[in-house]
């Protein structure tokens, strides 16, 4: 026997009978709000060529992806995500037709993972991608339905965290720096690490106008008092675009009625490669890691033919329901309501009962392996409320 | 809201809780070689973790700790995506490439070996200067390492430079400042910023004073 047969790989799991029909639940939920919204589902295949993922704006990191090889010897991975292969779908079979598509999705992705709890290499992401409408009323919808789907997953304590990654761009294009000093400022401006941002700046010979200004980026986060400083720290008319894109978003999210769920950061700043707008990911309390990932990619589609503008977001399944678990609202079991076992001699009659029984919405285990002792112990170990045992003479005996 | 402070054992989390303190912030239970890994500050509402110092970032990151407080060497080698909001200055030293002051070049090996208790920060060091290098994973006593020949040169912390200097070492390059480094879990920063905004405020004064 080989040294694993009995093992998963490093980062994949099963999905027990509970687990799974619990998800399986919130996936419907999740299913219903997207359809509801007049999003379509699609399914990409589970694996692509290396090349969808290999280079520009989508392109993924060459170590995290799961690589394998075709009949002819080119290179597949299996998905790391799933805008980059909708994108890809898009411009085969859309970009020719109507501009404006909304896709959802509910599948599994994967990637080299440090395996840990709620970061497994295989994961079940459900979200949606608007494609072809570029503006705040897109970004806002994308956000009101990502507030819609983790309320329907059950969700009460979460927060949808909102920046504007043009702001940041808009800001640092003046200077006039090479790309990678571009990178370590905007790396400790996302980790809020003010002190290792002062001395980049310095070593950068940042003038100090802008280094007053790119200072303060770490702490503008919170509410809407958040806009007022940040009007004042810009710049150019570019900046100022980009701020009212984002104060126009949170007055249409506060006017859709989800005020309570928003709050602004524009340290937000991670994937600003991939992100060319809003950006957002989903918090909730319970677990470490963001709930969903999101925001507007308008450089990625023309990658594939066509440029148009989108937006959309991807949220973990797992992470929701170790979220939904720890704030105590994961609930519920996949029971069976009613266990019949029969002997050899009384097959057909225990099995027209069980129909009689599913017909009026029971869930019913049939059982002819075993006698009377074993019929209750399946009972007890289904947790069913019911058990019936039918004899050889055709008798039905109430399980104990 | 109960906020969750991860600390690590031994002097890191005495100099830490000495600067609580100052904040009004105290275990209400703790005593002098207490085995205890729990504490809490039932006033403040605050919980303190007592762990390994390596793995203040781990529970940081998970969000079992809202708050931990470790040296930035432990965050960095951790690669973890934690908020590093503040610098409480103590346990200050540098991270350092040490060796010979002059090196010579082996016949049979084409890449630096570097022998380090820090081998993904070393990586990531050369790596930014395109610099290929072959990892000597160790756990102490790294000065050991070119003297026996194991590794070309070693990354470590230097405070005061004496034990390079009695082994005949020399600091060769300068990475980066170490101290002590409060991190923040991401997702906790925002869904219990009413707690822990006022809490770092605090901290932030006391360090000013």
């Amino acid at each position: 026997m080989g040294r694993f047969k009995k093992h998963t790989p490093d980062g994949a799991e099963d999905c027990l009978p509970r687990e799974c029909f619990l998800k399986k639940n919130i996936e419907a939920s999740l299913r219903s709000v997207f359809l509801r919204h007049g999003f379509l589902e699609v399914e990409t295949p589970a694996f692509e060529y290396y090349d969808v993922f290999s280079s520009g704006v989508g392109s993924y990191l060459q170590e995290k992806m799961i690589k394998f090889f075709d009949a002819k010897g080119r290179i597949l991975v299996l998905k790391p995500d799933h805008t980059v292969p909708i994108a890809r779908m898009y411009n085969a079979y859309y970009a020719e037709g109507a501009r404006q598509q909304r896709f959802f999705y509910i599948q599994n992705a994967y990637s080299f993972e440090q395996s840990a709890y709620g970061k497994s290499s295989e994961y079940t992401q459900a979200g949606i991608e608007l494609i072809g409408e570029k503006g705040c009323g897109a970004d806002a919808e994308v956000i009101y339905i990502a507030v819609q789907a983790l309320k329907a997953a059950g969700l009460k304590d979460f927060k949808i965290d909102i920046g504007q990654v043009g702001f940041f761009k808009a800001l640092i294009r003046d200077a006039n720096l090479e790309e990678s000093v571009i990178d370590g400022i905007r790396h400790n401006i996302d980790i809020k690490n003010m002190f290792e941002l002062n001395n980049v700046l310095i070593n950068a010979g940042i003038d100090d106008e802008l280094k007053s200004k790119l200072d303060r980026l770490p702490v503008l986060f919170g509410g809407e008092e958040v806009f007022a400083e940040a009007d004042a720290i810009c710049s150019s008319s570019e900046c100022r675009e980009a701020l009212q894109n984002l104060r126009e978003v949170y007055a249409l999210l506060c006017a859709y009625g989800i005020r309570d769920y928003i709050s602004i950061d524009l340290g937000m700043l991670h994937d600003i490669g991939y992100y060319s707008g809003i950006i957002f990911r989903g918090l909730a309390s319970g677990i470490g890691f963001p709930v969903i990932s999101g925001g507007r990619y308008d450089n990625l589609l023309a990658e594939f033919g066509t440029a148009m503008p989108a937006t959309g977001f991807a949220m973990g399944i797992k992470r929701i329901m170790i979220a939904l678990e720890k704030q105590g609202l994961l609930q519920g079991d996949a029971a069976v309501d009613c266990v019949v076992a029969a002997e050899a001699a009384s097959v057909v009659a225990a099995h027209e009962f069980c129909e009689r029984m599913r017909d009026q919405g029971k869930r019913v285990s049939f059982c002819t392996d075993g006698g009377y002792e074993a019929a209750r112990e399946l009972k007890k170990q289904a947790g069913a409320a019911e058990g019936y045992f039918f004899d050889g003479k055709g008798s039905r005996i109430n399980i104990e | 809201m109960q906020v969750t402070i991860a600390l690590a054992k031994g002097r890191l989390a005495e100099k830490t809780l000495k600067i609580l303190k100052r904040c009004g912030i105290a275990p209400d239970d703790m005593e002098e070689d207490s085995r205890k890994l729990i504490y809490f500050d039932e006033a403040n509402d605050i919980r303190f973790l007592m762990v390994k110092p390596s793995d203040v970032p781990t529970y940081v990151d998970h969000g079992i700790a809202d708050i931990g407080v470790a040296g930035r060497d432990t965050l960095l080698e951790s690669e973890l995506s934690l908020y590093e909001m503040l610098d409480l200055k103590f346990g200050a030293c540098k991270m350092c490439v040490a060796g010979y002051p002059e090196m010579e070049k082996r016949i049979t090996a084409s890449v630096l070996r570097v022998a380090t208790k820090f081998p993904e920060t070393a990586k990531k060091y050369y790596a930014a200067r395109g610099e290929t290098i072959e990892v000597i994973k160790l756990n102490g006593s790294v000065e050991l390492a070119p003297m026996l020949g194991l590794a070309d040169v070693i990354m470590d912390l230097v405070e005061s430079g004496r034990t390079l200097k009695e082994n005949g070492l020399v600091v060769l390059e300068e990475v980066c400042d170490i101290s002590a480094r409060l991190a923040v879990n991401r997702v906790s920063l925002k869904t219990k910023a009413g707690a822990i905004t006022p809490l770092l405020e605090k901290i932030r004064s006391v360090l000013e004073d």
